[in-house]
């Protein structure tokens, strides 16, 4: 799939499994690459930058193996921002598809 | 490449970071090469899923506003520190860079901002507590040489009998204090004699008995602003309080945009009450605004 396609859609993919329920780096990385086959190494990025606007918050909780580890948590503003991003995806998805129908019949 | 060699590059590229961010990000990376090999890869096939390390670099200083071609470009510069504020590199910061220590160079940057800031700020404080200094030290000056301003005078007019100020300048009267003194001793001239001391006895007192009714609406009245100024400033320290745990809140996601910047507006309006209240403050007579 298209680099660029994957990059903007990352972020509502992220958002929205941190709301299905809080989780650490490495499965959110899992849990993307389920959707779309991504770069491992981007999501962190994503996630700091996320944090770093406030729509991620983190806590650190032990594990039974390892460090404990960094979970990640979705903000009110966050919640906004995902509702938003969904909204503007469904909108580009349906005039991308009206354009590309219209072409076809046109 | 193996998980230390990694690790110091990705460590390498993302150097202008501040030290802090840097383990935070670094010590991601570790953990997911360390699930990775638990669920079974070598620490070559984890790294090798990151892709090209300066890519990851260049995304990874993206999310930190930084510009990527930092890392994108291959170039003999690497050494040399660009700013997360843009590519600014004055002798200062460019002396430093090629010191090597760029890390520490990010954070000596953003000292040397935060001075040229903080002297900013105290430039325009004292560009803002200048004005009212040099107004007050204008006004001792002219107290000193002048004793009595012009209309402090002219408020006296009728209580000036008995000041004898006509005796006491006689001689040496700046031009401006000529007509009432003048007026003065001639009033002193034609009342003369016993009759002249009863009346300055009389102007004495009653002078007295309107200073001190002045003395007392004064001290009423600037009792009143300074209760009123305390209780707004009170107000007013109480609103910033409340600004701040809503400016926090907001910041922590929760939707009081509208509260905050209410809160806001009513800090300033207590402020500039308590301010009010301090300029309605009556000083001596003829000394305030």
């Amino acid at each position: 799939m298209n680099a660029q396609f994957k990059k903007g859609v990352l972020e509502l993919i992220v958002l929205e499994s941190v709301r299905q329920r809080d989780m650490y780096g490495y499965e959110l990385v899992e849990e993307v690459s389920k959707v779309v086959d991504v770069n491992e190494g981007t999501i962190y990025p994503l996630l700091k930058r996320l944090t770093n606007e406030h729509y991620f918050e983190t806590y650190l909780r032990e594990s039974t193996e390892g460090p404990p580890r960094k979970y990640y948590h979705l903000t009110a503003a966050g919640v906004l921002y995902r509702d938003r991003l969904e909204q503007e995806w469904n909108e580009l998805t349906e005039k991308v598809g009206r354009f590309l129908e219209e072409c076809r019949h046109g | 490449m193996d998980k230390k060699t990694f690790i110091n590059e990705l460590k390498q590229a993302l150097s202008v970071l501040q030290e802090e961010e840097l383990n935070d990000i670094i010590s991601e990376y570790e953990q997911h090469i360390d699930m990775k090999q638990k669920d079974g890869l070598t620490e070559e096939e984890a790294i090798a899923d990151f892709g090209s390390l300066k890519e990851l670099a260049a995304d990874i200083l993206a999310a930190y506003h930084v510009r990527a071609d930092y890392a994108k470009e291959p170039r003999g510069r690497k050494k040399k520190a660009v700013f997360p504020d843009g590519s600014k590199t004055g002798p200062f910061r460019q002396q430093a860079g090629e010191i090597g220590a760029k890390a520490k160079t990010g954070i000596l940057g953003g000292i040397h901002g935060l001075r040229i800031f903080l002297y900013r700020l105290w430039l325009l404080v004292r560009n803002l507590a200048g004005k009212p200094l040099i107004y007050i030290k204008d006004w001792q000056q002219r107290r000193r040489d002048g004793q009595r301003m012009p209309d402090e005078e002219f408020l006296d007019l009728p209580l000036m009998e008995t000041e004898e100020p006509g005796i006491k300048a006689g001689g040496k009267e700046s031009s401006q204090e000529k007509r009432p003194s003048t007026a003065v001793s001639r009033r002193r001239r034609t009342a003369g004699g016993f009759l002249g001391t009863i009346i300055r006895a009389l102007a004495k007192f009653f002078r007295f008995a309107w200073r001190t009714v002045l003395w007392g609406l004064r001290v009423a009245w600037n009792a009143c602003c300074l209760m009123f100024a305390l209780f707004s400033g009170f107000c007013g320290l109480f609103s910033l309080y409340a600004l701040g745990m809503l400016a926090v809140l907001l910041a922590q996601g929760y939707p009081l945009a509208g509260v905050t910047l209410g809160c806001l507006g009513l800090v300033l309006c207590f402020f500039s009450a308590a301010g009010l209240g301090i300029t309605l403050l009556k000083r001596k007579r003829g000394q305030h605004a």
